[in-house]
């Protein structure tokens, strides 16, 4: 009964994953197929000479460290909100969580409208309030352009963040609350005894998942920046789409998509091995 | 008396600032959406004259100007066919591999359920050159086919790990009562199972095409002719080129792509949040 989804997976997963390997070692173009042998030159010329790879690296870390300081600590505030004033708590949950309901594509478009020099919002305000000293084509200028777009990742990932901590507060049986109450547990003593516990696993697991979600990251860029200006902006994926599809070097694509895989993947098995080890001592 | 008084004018007093602070950030959440939504009815004239006003003469002339030079109409079928097609495989295949692998004894078991649930861990950004080449040596480059395996193959291992958390709270009392009376594990399945099942089936339909509707990675990749553009990439299509300046178009396109999406969400907001936070817990 599982077989149908078992050759899916392996067709569509686990045999490109293993042929990524393989071709990791090759260096050829879409237009004359002929394949050299190069070893691991790939990867020796990706981490040696490869500044904007490297560059994109960083931007990966930046993405992920950003994600979990700014959006981590505001997701726990808002759930703890919510569910303490249920009645507009509801209509709050339903609007942050709104954007994330929306293509990627939709909403880097209405971004960088907004970050438009001309007709953008933000440049509109800051003359409005006589900061228009302040004014500039954000995505256009390489000192704010990643800062440009990490503002839209977390609004768009402010309501998912939202979600998953409610999810996790709702899972605490209210008998245990009861009890802390009858114990005489004052309102700060039940956060820290009781929920605070309970954060720490899923604050790991949020952090986590900002980690592997940095390397899956692509739409936002390629739409908002193309990894420019200068390609100040590039993440990996967006780093291996260039390098494969319009510069046509699929084996360098390649190679670093094994980066990728074993950034993110291995990384993050590593990671939920070590916490749930810790977690359950 | 007077201290109670005094409490209570406290909490008001912090109420009062909460709702602002929830306000403040419900406007910045709805802000960006209710300017593409004003922006749709105006013209370029004055979008650029007074970025912030309102249409004079609202029309509905960006949204069919969208939908035909801006070939959304096709894209949204294109959309349709495409998100429909991949959820309904995903519908049947994935609750049948799920119930196997929780409910049904056989060898390898552990390394079958293993093979189908560690996809959701790997970036499918990294293989985009083996699955290109994948497709091209299956002849299904820029074809709807190809996309919907994709999707598929794609989007399995999280419908599976999904369901099997719905299986495995079936108490096992229901699965030996039907054993005794003679059922096969298929029957078993057909009857008594997927039934019950239907309503987590549903879950896992919505948050699967709400992902394939808004996909543009392999879109991007694999699709090459405007006649076959899923929405998102259709979009990013209609920003370039012939009608690269014209915004206020461009946002009723980003409107149009939006409805079907907001729409799901107005009506199954609680089953679609329930589904997306599992993600924090499946892992």
């Amino acid at each position: 009964m599982s077989l149908p989804a078992l050759v899916f997976v392996i067709l569509f997963i686990y045999y490109p994953l293993v042929q990524m390997f393989y071709l990791s070692a090759f260096r050829w173009n879409f237009v004359n197929p002929n394949m050299v042998f190069v070893g691991l030159e790939n990867f020796t010329r990706m981490f040696l000479n490869d500044q904007v790879y490297l560059r994109s690296l960083l931007n990966v870390v930046l993405l992920a460290g950003q994600s979990s300081a700014i959006q981590i600590p505001i997701g726990v505030a808002l759930a703890t909100i919510i569910l303490r004033y249920r009645r507009i708590g509801g209509l709050f949950w339903a609007i942050i969580f709104l954007p994330y309901v929306i293509s990627s594509v939709a909403v880097s478009l209405i971004w960088t409208w907004m970050y438009n020099p001309y007709f953008g919002s933000i440049n509109v305000f800051l003359r409005a309030v006589g900061l228009g000293f302040l004014a500039r084509p954000w995505l256009g200028d390489i000192n704010t352009a990643l800062i440009a777009i990490f503002g839209t990742v977390n609004w768009i990932y402010i309501g998912l963040t939202t979600t998953m901590t409610i999810a996790t507060l709702k899972s605490i049986p209210p008998s245990i609350f009861e009890s802390a109450r009858i114990d005489g547990l004052s309102g700060f003593q039940e956060f820290r005894k009781i929920t605070l516990p309970l954060l720490k696993e899923l604050i790991v697991v949020l952090m986590i998942i900002d980690i592997a979600g940095a390397f899956k990251f692509f739409d936002l860029i390629w739409v908002m920046t193309q990894g420019g200006p200068s390609d100040s902006t590039h993440v990996t994926t967006t780093w291996l789409y260039r390098a494969a599809f319009r510069s046509s070097e699929p084996g360098y694509g390649a190679a670093i998509g094994v980066t990728i895989f074993i950034f993110s993947f291995v990384i993050v098995q590593l990671l939920i091995k070590i916490t749930r080890s810790r977690l359950t001592r | 008396m007077k201290m109670s008084e005094g409490i209570v004018l406290k909490r008001r007093v912090r109420f009062f600032m909460l709702a602002v602070v929830l306000l403040i950030i419900s406007l910045i959440m709805i802000y960006p959406l209710f300017w593409t939504l004003v922006t749709a009815f105006k013209t370029n004239r004055e979008l650029f004259l007074d970025p912030w006003g309102l249409p004079a003469n609202p029309t509905f002339e960006n949204f069919f100007k969208a939908l035909d030079r801006g070939n959304m109409g096709t894209a949204v079928i294109n959309s349709l066919i495409v998100s429909l097609g991949s959820v309904a495989i995903i519908s049947v295949i994935a609750p049948m591999a799920a119930y196997a692998t929780s409910r049904v004894e056989f060898r390898f078991r552990g390394a079958v359920t293993n093979l189908l649930i560690a996809g959701f861990f790997i970036a499918p950004h990294a293989v985009l050159v083996p699955l290109l080449l994948l497709l091209r040596d299956m002849g299904l480059v820029d074809t709807h086919v190809g996309l919907i395996l994709s999707y598929v193959g794609w989007h399995l291992p999280f419908a599976i790990l999904f369901m099997k958390a719905f299986f495995v709270s079936i108490p096992s009392s229901l699965q030996d009562s039907a054993r005794v009376d003679g059922l096969s594990k298929y029957s078993m399945y057909r009857k008594i199972m997927l039934p019950l099942a239907l309503p987590t089936i549903l879950t896992v339909a919505i948050i699967m095409f709400i992902g394939i509707w808004n996909d543009f990675l392999f879109a991007f990749i694999f699709l090459r002719s405007p006649s076959n553009f899923t929405v998102p990439i259709n979009l990013l299509n209609f920003t370039t080129g012939r009608y690269g300046n014209d915004y206020v178009a461009q946002s009723a396109a980003v409107l149009i792509s939006a409805i079907p999406t907001i729409v799901l969400y107005i009506v199954f907001a609680e089953r679609i949040r329930r589904g997306v936070a599992f993600m924090a817990f499946g892992r």
